[in-house]
């Protein structure tokens, strides 16, 4: 999760002619606009969008990252195979936008397109991450603390 | 001297106003008797369009190669209203009893006579004229009227104008009589003379309805024949009539549309105004599976909406198209739109993609377009680049084009902005709309709080177990770190809260906020989950 701490950074002072969109597609919960203002998230430019079914969460995510509107789509993928992670991929670099995929933990062993896989888990002074993939970077596991 | 002449000079000036005054009694009360000479300040030139096969028109008669009649039922006995050339040519004359007709030409098709249709045909073409005119006007059944002296300059003079409505009326397969006059009620009825004139000057329509007979007024049958009777075979006739006598035998009512006619008296229009809505029909002769041809269909049907829209400058927001099925019930689509859009286009993108989705559970017979309220076109700030800068693209579409995209596909409900409200209660403190309501409108509050908020919030409040008081979570006892924060508000409405709240953690690392109500400090709640 300190990822979102790092993309609402990334959007105040995202675009230098006008900020992006950040679209949150299938959330598992409501997002709550209250912190996510604190965290200094501009609401006014937050799309949530609520998917009925898994292809469809692909397809929104897709979309959205590839509109060039959007500077990230976070998404929770109920499935994401080596495919889609590869046109999600395609499509991010396309519209100039950053895809986070939220997946189970279950999911690490499965191949993905994704230029960079991290492993978060929570710890009692925070998060432990671990970086499980890295294009361009050694591909060693490395257990860092944030 | 002049200055002692002061004062006659003043009265003579005041002096002319009783006759003003009289020049009023005319429109006070309705029997003139001295003929009023009030000129019309602002000239105005109209334009009338006489429709005289408009009930065959209507019911789309002559299309279908057979001798076609329209009957209309007079008195229990129907009898024929207007007939084709082909019937007229077999001795088929309007006036004729159906069976006589039939008698003498037994192909002849019976086309009952529909006044609604009638009228809705009007109003499309009123509509459509429109183009033309802003100020159409729905004057009679059969006529239509339209004010040109201000379209004159934009459609390059009188005759280029006349020349395009007239064949634009051919076009779309109308047979109109025109004529062009000052008032309305000359051009009414010099068109149904079946004068081809143009009257610009007030002088010339006295000597011009001078010559035409008492028919194309219009009037009640009985008023013609005892006109007829007193040998008053024109209008010319009828204006030597002494006015005092024409009032008292046939009433005021014929002798004011004259002085109207002459541009006597003022002649005030009703201007046509369609309805803001749109609403087109596309039926076809059989069934048709045919995704491909169902939307070219419907591309038809938005352009003409397009259309629609263009006369009027406006946008619409949503439109529903309706496939209509032999038994079962229509399958309704809906397309929303962030803006008010008409391009038929961009309407058609949105249906491409719910389209592919659509189930028809039978064969198609009908499709109906019907467009939400119009509203003015919003137009949509595009961006001004100087240079382009490497390495930054182009942007495919708008944040709005996206919204709809999904939104056509996914869902009104299911594509969401949200924005904070002033409140208390955590509940209330967000309030989530539709991507289709106006959203610029949106302000935001500066963020005032400094107590901290989970990320994530439940949709209701979970209840947790609790161990000795304190709450349970995933089977661990949970630690405060950080709480209690009061919240005690909301007693004006039913949705009162008194609730004390912690940020909780377990030995999972997950940082909780619950809560316990005041009024039951036994049950603990889940509220949310910071990130």
């Amino acid at each position: 999760m300190p990822a979102l701490a790092r993309l609402s950074t990334e959007t105040s002072s995202q675009d230098f002619t006008e900020p992006g969109w950040i679209a949150w597609v299938a959330p598992p919960f409501q997002p709550y606009p209250p912190a996510l203002q604190q965290c200094g998230i501009d609401l006014s430019r937050m799309l949530i969008v609520r998917p009925r079914d898994a292809s469809e969460i692909l397809w929104s995510a897709e979309q959205a990252l590839s509109s060039g509107t959007c500077a990230a789509v976070l998404l929770w993928p109920s499935m994401l195979d080596d495919q889609a992670s590869r046109r999600l991929q395609l499509a991010a670099e396309k519209g100039h936008s950053w895809a986070i995929a939220f997946r189970p933990l279950a999911a690490r062993r499965q191949p993905s397109a994704a230029a960079l896989r991290l492993e978060l888990h929570p710890e009692k002074q925070g998060s432990r991450v671990h970086i499980l993939k890295s294009r361009g970077g050694r591909p060693t596991v490395i257990n860092t603390l944030i | 001297m002049r200055r002692a002449c002061g004062p006659p000079a003043i009265a003579r000036d005041i002096a002319p106003t009783p006759p003003a005054v009289q020049q009023d009694l005319p429109l006070a009360d309705p029997v003139p008797l001295v003929t009023p000479l009030v000129p019309t300040s602002v000239t105005k030139l109209w334009f009338c369009v006489w429709l005289p096969n408009l009930p065959m028109e209507s019911v789309g008669g002559g299309n279908t190669g057979a001798p076609t009649a329209i009957v209309e039922e007079q008195h229990g006995i129907h009898r024929i209203l207007l007939a084709d050339a082909e019937a007229r040519a077999a001795g088929v004359m309007p006036g004729q009893a159906a069976n006589a007709a039939l008698a003498l030409l037994p192909t002849l098709q019976l086309e009952e006579r529909s006044l609604l249709r009638e009228q809705q045909t009007l109003e499309g073409l009123a509509t459509w004229l429109e183009r033309f005119s802003s100020f159409v006007s729905i004057a009679d059944q059969d006529v239509l009227l339209l004010e040109i002296a201000g379209s004159l300059r934009l459609f390059g003079g009188l005759r280029e104008l006349r020349q395009k409505i007239s064949k634009s009326l051919q076009d779309l397969g109308f047979m109109g009589a025109l004529a062009i006059a000052s008032t309305p009620l000359a051009a009414t009825w010099l068109a149904r003379a079946g004068r081809r004139v143009c009257i610009q000057d007030e002088a010339n329509l006295a000597p011009a309805l001078r010559k035409l007979p008492l028919a194309c007024m219009d009037w009640p049958a009985g008023l013609c024949e005892a006109l007829t009777a007193m040998g008053v075979m024109t209008i010319g006739d009828c204006l030597r009539l002494p006015r005092e006598g024409f009032t008292r035998r046939f009433g005021a009512e014929y002798l004011l549309q004259l002085d109207r006619a002459l541009g006597h008296l003022p002649d005030p229009r009703n201007s046509w105004r369609a309805p803001e809505r749109f609403c087109a029909d596309y039926e076809m002769t059989e069934e048709q599976t045919d995704r491909e041809l169902l939307l070219n269909i419907c591309r038809e049907l938005l352009l003409s909406h397009e259309q629609f829209l263009l006369a009027r400058q406006l946008g619409t927001q949503r439109v529903c198209f309706s496939f209509f099925h032999l038994k079962s019930p229509a399958t309704e689509l809906r397309l929303g739109c962030a803006r008010a859009e008409r391009s038929a286009g961009r309407w058609f993108e949105l249906l491409g993609i719910r389209f592919e989705q659509l189930v028809l559970p039978e064969p198609v017979i009908a499709v109906r377009l019907r467009s939400g309220m119009a509203q003015p076109l919003q137009a949509e700030a595009g961006r001004l680049s100087f240079r382009g800068k490497p390495g930054v693209q182009e942007r495919r579409f708008s944040i709005t084009q996206l919204a709809e995209r999904l939104i056509a596909r996914i869902g009104d409900q299911s594509v969401q902005a949200t924005s904070m409200v002033a409140e208390h209660r955590p509940d209330y403190a967000w309030r989530s709309q539709s991507l289709l309501a106006d959203w610029s409108g949106t302000t935001l509050d500066t963020p005032g709080q400094y107590v901290q908020r989970p990320l994530w919030m439940l949709p209701e409040p979970a209840l947790l177990p609790a161990d000795s008081g304190y709450p349970v979570y995933q089977g661990c006892r949970l630690r405060f770190i950080d709480g209690p924060e009061r919240l005690e508000t909301g007693w004006w409405d039913e949705d009162g809260i008194s609730r004390d709240y912690y940020t909780a953690t377990g030995n999972h690392g997950r940082r909780l906020w619950v809560f316990r109500n005041r009024s039951r400090a036994s049950s603990w709640y889940l509220h949310g989950y910071f990130g």
